[in-house]
Parts: structure tokens; sequence; C-alpha cells
């Protein structure tokens, strides 16, 4: 059961610190650097950035951090209970938080977060905070509709989906569908009964995908007038565990890593909505039942990245089959890399290293899509999600 | 097929709500329709279809349920079984059978008629069974008989396997027998649907018994009078009250508020050998009572369940206390009850020693006290004498009611009608009942409840109060700290793996 944990803000800000420089990076992470004058004639992105953050005494809470280049200078500290996932609104204006908790008010169920995002400060106010349906305890991932209008969150713990209405002031409103999954695998332990992990919404809002780490399973469901359906399911693998789900710009592939083996699978969406495996690709990566290996997809959608214990590989995606074939292997000792997303920019990977205790800004060849050298742009207590608007 | 009663039908805005009209807490909580079941076939299928379109089931029998375990459901759907047909099938042999949706009243009248034999059920007419009977269910033959669970030879239900598909089973002592036990006592809507209760026996009906009672002014009640009047009450069904010839003897001692100016106890009873010819057991109880200065009668009742009132056609029968002598049918059925619906508010307790003098002190400060702008009528408990043959010590692992100590059972009780009532109302009996379980008996770790130990065996799933969803430690309130409720979450992961029935209070896995 996890309890509210009284957060101090003493206790943050001494495991915060700031650090620039990649000398320690450079001599344990033997890669390619970027060529120095790609980015020394540009001007510094400036920005935001939201860390989630859960440390080893369950203290918990969102960090906000101020965005110049590779510089980020902590802003503000706000409770917030095992924000697992953090995504911003389309128009950058309100950010949500999953709060992967098992009790809400001494009833069974998790609870989803909206906060206003100050447009000058980037500093975030809690709008207001929504309890999902019974029994939807434990939520991993979310995902906003491109139209702003819904957000569909997948309940690991629960088994299930709740889609909420987004007021026009960014506001979660109620529950307004409860779709109840029903499901299992054969792993004893780990697949007793449906978990969904990730769910994610096409480019224009009209269905969605979902990954079951429970019952080996891909959901397609159609998106309509604020309601999801049944559309479609896939069986994936036995005992491979769903996870992370990355959709390509175009619509027909989508990549998923799973939790149970650590492979990924290559999977193909037909205009008619039919899913089909394309290929699977063994990681050897260290495989955990709780946590899959974070993978990102360029905009491009040449490249796809993937990030474990022993780094991040990066993957080049055949155009026409969308198969994918290894063009680096980015490594790094003591590490783990947990949460991953690209910048706004696309020009770089952020990246958590839930070791260290540090968050890491690795850059983006544009002609290959290789990994340059990393630079550390903070540091900070355990970190579990990440969202970056620029400005 | 079930009959659907969706949103748009004319009968979907009486249909969806509980008798209970506090509930649910939002317009918005309702369920999206009711599948009206007429047989379990229907039952099935209408689950089946439910399950499948990821909509979350509920079960409504007679919709007695005091929290929002069954109508808060939004968007999903309650199966209702008010029109469930009996279906006896070859498969039962000479067993009784009961289907879950069927009346209380009902359900005596017709084994009565068919058979002379009873169930030792609760005293409201229109409880259903289902929720009834599965949480345990209790009444005024209780102490004679035991609780109607303590019966039940086997169950027929469904549960929803891991993949989403409906099962048909039939749980006995040989057949699943984890899920059985479970299904005797732990509560509804926790592991699947129940469609009939089979017995191999029952008891036979009493012929006939005696009702009367005792009540007491309240405007001239003092403290000491009071605390003499509940600790006499509690020391006979801790002393004398555990001798089998009074296990015939069942009282519910109704204390209102004091601005209801009376209140009293109530009393059924036979012999045994469900006679009346023996009163002597009547007559010793209420002359505990003469000191204590009483008006004979018992006073009307305050809430909506009671030992029902004499009738002109009652035979009055001669001795030092008037008592009507009644054939056991009339008395069971002509009380009716239950039928009304308004706003209410339930906790409970089950007590295992007589009243401490700093509880009856307690108890009359608070109904004595009054709440600036709250009508005080309405707020009742209800102490009922338990005991007699529930108390065999084997049935706690038999069944899912693992109270097997208790003398008395309390009932708090709160009514009223308007919804802007409704804050004042529940801190009031919140607060009584905190106050109440804050003395020397309670454990300082689980002050403000009756946590099962020396002096209390925790709370009755069947008046379930959602206050208590406070507490980490409300399952074992429930289900004791004996390794029921681990037992019950292991059921629950076996037979209901997705956790498609679930509620407020149901077993968590």
């Amino acid at each position: 059961m996890k309890r509210d944990t009284p957060w101090s803000r003493r206790a943050f800000m001494q495991g915060i610190g700031y650090v620039s420089g990649i000398g320690l990076l450079n001599k344990i992470a033997p890669v390619n650097k970027m060529p120095e004058a790609a980015h020394s004639c540009m001007a510094p992105k400036t920005g935001f950035a939201y860390v989630g953050s859960t440390d080893e005494v369950g203290t918990s809470g969102i960090h906000v951090f101020e965005i110049r280049g590779d510089h980020w200078k902590w802003k503000q500290s706000i409770p917030s209970r095992s924000p697992v996932s953090l995504l911003l609104h389309p128009n950058q204006q309100s950010l949500y938080v999953v709060n992967e908790v098992d009790e809400h008010e001494g009833l069974p169920r998790g609870t989803v977060e909206a906060y206003r995002i100050n447009a000058h400060d980037g500093t975030l106010a809690l709008i207001n905070r929504q309890p999902l349906s019974l029994s939807g305890i434990n939520p991993r991932h979310a995902t906003v509709s491109p139209d702003g209008n819904y957000l569909v969150v997948a309940i690991h713990g629960g088994g299930a989906y709740n889609v909420l209405p987004i007021g026009p002031d960014g506001a979660l409103q109620r529950v307004s569908q409860i779709m109840k999954e029903v499901g299992a695998g054969t792993h004893p332990v780990y697949q007793a009964s449906a978990h969904p992990h990730t769910v994610v919404f096409d480019a224009k809002g009209q269905y969605l995908l979902a990954t079951d780490a429970g019952c080996d399973r891909i959901n397609l469901f159609t998106f309509q007038n604020g309601r999801m359906m049944r559309t479609r399911q896939t069986l994936s693998q036995p005992v491979s565990g769903p996870g992370h789900l990355a959709m390509h710009p175009s619509g027909k592939l989508f990549y998923v890593s799973n939790t149970l083996d650590g492979s990924i699978d290559c999977y193909r969406c037909s205009d008619e909505r039919e899913i089909r495996h394309e290929q699977r690709i063994a990681t050897h990566a260290k495989t955990s039942a709780d946590e899959a290996q974070h993978i990102v997809l360029s905009s491009s959608g040449r490249n796809l990245y993937v990030a474990s214990d022993e780094g991040i590989s990066v993957w080049e995606i055949d155009p026409i089959t969308g198969k994918l074939s290894a063009i680096q292997q980015w490594s790094m000792k003591n590490r783990s890399l947990r949460t991953l997303i690209l910048s706004p920019d696309q020009e770089h990977l952020l990246a958590a290293d839930s070791s260290r205790h540090e968050l890491l800004s690795i850059p983006i060849h544009a002609e290959n899509g290789k990994l340059g050298a990393p630079s550390i742009v903070a540091n900070t207590i355990p970190s579990t999600s990440l969202a970056v608007k620029y400005i | 097929m079930a009959i659907t009663v969706t949103q748009q039908d004319p009968r979907y805005q009486t249909l969806k709500k509980s008798r209970n009209l506090r509930l649910p807490a939002s317009e918005a909580d309702f369920a999206s329709r009711i599948e009206l079941c007429e047989t379990a076939s229907d039952t099935a299928e209408a689950l089946q279809r439910i399950v499948s379109a990821g909509l979350r089931p509920t079960v409504r029998c007679g919709g007695h349920c005091y929290e929002d375990f069954v109508v808060n459901n939004p968007g999903g759907a309650i199966l209702d079984f008010s029109l469930l047909e009996e279906s006896h099938s070859a498969e039962d042999g000479a067993r009784y059978r009961i289907n879950p949706g069927k009346q209380l009243g009902d359900i005596y009248l017709d084994l009565y008629k068919r058979y002379g034999v009873t169930i030792p059920a609760g005293t409201c007419y229109s409880v259903g069974a289902g929720g009834h009977i599965s949480g345990g269910g209790y009444g005024v033959l209780s102490r004679l008989h035991g609780l109607t669970t303590d019966w039940v030879s086997a169950v027929d239900i469904l549960t929803v396997d891991a993949n989403g598909k409906v099962i048909q089973r039939r749980v006995d002592k040989q057949h699943d027998p984890d899920l059985f036990r479970a299904c005797r006592g732990a509560g509804g809507g926790n592991f699947g649907v129940i469609t009939a209760f089979l017995f191999d026996k029952l008891p036979q009906a009493p012929q006939e018994v005696v009702h009367t009672g005792v009540s007491f002014d309240w405007t001239t009640m003092t403290e000491d009078r009071f605390i003499a009047i509940l600790t006499t009450y509690g020391n006979y069904w801790e002393t004398r009250g555990k001798d089998p010839d009074t296990y015939g003897l069942f009282s519910i001692m109704d204390i209102s508020h004091a601005s209801t100016k009376r209140f009293g106890l109530s009393l059924q009873f036979c012999n045994p050998d469900g006679t009346c010819k023996d009163l002597s057991v009547v007559n010793e109880f209420l002359d505990l009572f003469s000191h204590c200065n009483p008006s004979p009668g018992a006073p009307a009742p305050a809430g909506d369940r009671a030992i029902s009132r004499p009738a002109l056609s009652d035979e009055p029968c001669t001795g030092t206390h008037p008592m009507y002598r009644r054939l056991w049918l009339d008395a069971t059925i002509g009380g009716g009850g239950g039928e009304g619906s308004g706003r209410a508010k339930y906790k409970s307790t089950y007590m295992k020693h007589n009243f401490t003098t700093e509880e009856a002190k307690c108890i009359y400060k608070h109904m004595t006290s009054d709440l600036h702008g709250i009508e005080m009528r309405g707020f009742v408990l209800a102490v009922d004498s338990y005991g007699g043959v529930i108390n065999q010590s084997h049935l706690a692992e038999e069944t899912s009611i693992c109270q097997r100590s208790s003398i008395m059972k309390l009932q708090f009780q709160s009514y009223w009608q308007n919804a802007e009532d409704d804050a004042g109302r529940l801190k009031w009996l919140k607060d009584f009942y905190s106050d109440l379980y804050s003395g020397p008996n309670v454990d300082p770790r689980y002050t403000h409840t009756p946590y099962p130990g020396e002096h209390y065996e925790g709370c009755y799933i069947n008046y379930p109060d959602s206050d208590m969803l406070a507490y980490p430690f409300w399952p074992q309130l429930y289900y004791g700290d004996q390794g029921l409720y681990p037992f019950l979450q292991g059921v629950k992961r076996r037979y209901d793996p997705n956790n498609v029935f679930h509620h407020a209070m149901s077993i968590r896995w």
C-alpha cells in the first residue's frame, strides 16, 4: 500500500545539484562525439523540464527545471504521489500526471492530476486531482487525444482503461468511461490477470493502440465521441509481456518493448486496422517484470532508440519493411536509464538515470541518428518520468 | 434473454435506484443499464455480454445493501434478480433450493407451506436472499437455529475465469470447497454471481411464538437507571442467555434518541420444540427489568427492522407480563418491513461481553444530547441478542463468519429524508461510534473501532460501513485477524483473477 509521505523540500535540495560538463561520462561512455560546430553556432534551447521522482523512502514529487541549452536550473518542487508518467497537453499549457498508487481516500483506485503551467516561468499549479474508477489501482501510463479533449489512462494494476474528458481550462473531469479488461498469460506470477501497460493515440485521434503485459496482447480500440470501443486484439509471443509502445510517424508501424523477455517487436497496422507481427529482436537486456525498456522513435521515423541498464541501442528502421537493424550500441556502465524521451526539437534524447540520479541530454546526429556525447544537465533524486517543453 | 433496461427506457429512472436514497453519492455514479434476469441461463448470458463489453457487473437481489456496492456502478450494468424464477433441477434431488432474488417473506411462506421448514433469517420481508445469505443471514430464530449460511449445503455460482469466460459451478464441501466456504458469509459482490442456494436440510418452523416487550420513559430517565437497564440486558445474554433453554428467546433493544420520549425492547420466544407451552424463560427475563421502572409493551419500532407488533387477532397470554401468542407464520410475515425508502446510514459491532459502565454512560450521553439544526428522531441503536447455536466454534472454520463468541450484536442506525441533512446525520453517527470505542476496552492501535479482541468481535459485513475504510485494518474488523481474510484473498485470486466483481469493501487481492 502506497501512502502519502511528507515531502521535504530540504531533503530534495540535499539531493539535487546542478552539474555541467561531460568529463566523467566521456571516460565511461565510448561514444561518437558530435561535431562541435553543429551546435556551437546555434542559440541554446530554452524551455522547461518536468521530472517526476520517488526516492528510496517513498517521498515523491515533481520537479521543475528551466532549460537553457545543457544548463537546467531548478525552479520548483511540488509533492505528488508516485508520479510514474508525465504528459503535456497539446497546447503545452497543462501537464498531466499519472499517480501509481493503489489507494485514494480509502478506496482501491489510483489518481491522475492536472497542473497549469505558468507560461512565463514554467512553474506548476495544481488544477485538480481525479480518482480513477474503483479497482483502478496502480495506473502507469496515459495519453492525451490529439485534439486535447480527452485523457486515456492505462491502469496496470486494476486491469482497465479510463477515459477522462479535459475541460477548457485543462482540468480533468470525472471518469466518463471505464473499459474493464480481462485476460491472463502463462507466467504464473506476472500474468495472472490483465495489466494494461501503455496506451497511445494515432495522429488523428481515431484509434488507440495499447499493450497488455498481463495477457500478451496488443489491443486496438476505435475512439469516437470520447468513447473507446474494442476493435481488434492480437496476441504477442507467449510470456513476452508487451510493455512500452511507440507509434511510427507513418501510422502503419509500431514497436513494442516486452517486459518479460526484453525483446523488441515490430508490428504493422493495415488500413483495415489489422495488426501483423513483422519482426522480433532479442536484445539480451536485463529485464524487469515491473518495467520494459523505454523506446523512442525519431520524428523522421528512421531510428528507434531503446534504453536499458546497459545503455541505449540505436536501430535503423527499414523504410519499406519497418524492420530494425542495429547501428549503434551506446554503452554506459553502472547506469540505469529508466526514462527516455525525445527533446521537442528532436535533436536530443533526454534520459533519467535512476542509478546515479542524473538527468542526461544526449545529442542525436542529424544525418544518421546516432548518438553523441551526453551532458549531465541536472542531478536529482531518483526519477521515474520526464516531460519537456521548449519555448 | 434478460430484459435490458437502458437509460432511454422509462423504467430506468425507477429501476436504477437503491432503497437507500442516500446512494449513490452522485447522479453520475448510477449504472447505465439494468439486466432483469429471469433464469440462471439468462444470467450467464447477460454476465458474459457485460464482461465481454468491458463493463462492470454488480448484482441486486432485494436492493437493501447498506452502502453503494450495487448502485455505484458508473457506466456499468446491474444484474437484477427480482424476476428470477425458481428452477428446481433433477440434480437438486431432495434438497431445498432458494433463489437469490427471492424476498425473505416469500421464502418463509414458500418453505412453510410446502415443507413446514424455515430459514433462520432476517425480519424484513423484502430483503433479498442473495446478499442476506452470502453475508451470513441472521434473525430472530438464529439463537435457536444458527445463521442461514450455516445451513447452506451447496451454491450455484457463475464465476469469470482468467480469460473472461463465464463458468457455471456448483460448489460444496467436495467441489471447489474454498469457494463454497467463501460464499458462506464473506458478503455479496466478491467472487461471482450466485444463482441458487441449496440446503440438504432445514429446521422445522416453530408452530407458535409469543411477542412482548417493555419500554422506558426517556423524560424521567436518569443516567444511573439507563446504565442499570443496559447492563441488566447485557448481563442476561452473557450469563443465563447461554443456556440452551433460552435459545428460543430473541430480543432487540431499540435505543432511540431521547427526543422520541420512549425506548425499550421487544422479544420473540418459543421453546426449543417450537411451542410456547412454557413461558418461564420470558417471565424470568422480563422480571429482571422490574426495578428499572418499565412500562409494558415495546415502543414503536424506530427503524425498518423489528419484531412485528401484536395484531388484534393475537391471543393474549395469562401471566404477570402482557404478551401475545401468535402463529409463527403470521408473526414472521405479518410485520412486513423493508418496503420504505429514504436516506439511511448504518454501523455495527459484535460484543463478546456485557456493556461496561463507561460504554453505557457514553450511549446515554449521545442519546440525550441535541445537535443544533439536526432532527434527532431517527437515530437508533439496536442491541440484538446473539449467540446460542450461532456460537459453535467449528463453524468459524466451515463458513466465512468468524464471529462465533458474541452475545450481542449492535446496529447503529440513522434514518432521514432530506439530502441537506446528510452531512450532519453522518457526522453525528460517526462521532457517536468513535466515542464509544475510545474507552479503556479498546486497544489504542485500533481506537474508534471495535477491533476483534477480548471485548469485541469486529463488525458485520452485511451491515457494511464505508467509514471503516479510513482504517487500514478494516478487513480485520469484518473478517477477524485469524487468517480468514488472507484465505478469502486467495479465493478471490483463484476464482476472480481479474477482479471483475468489486465494490468499495470487496475482498482486495
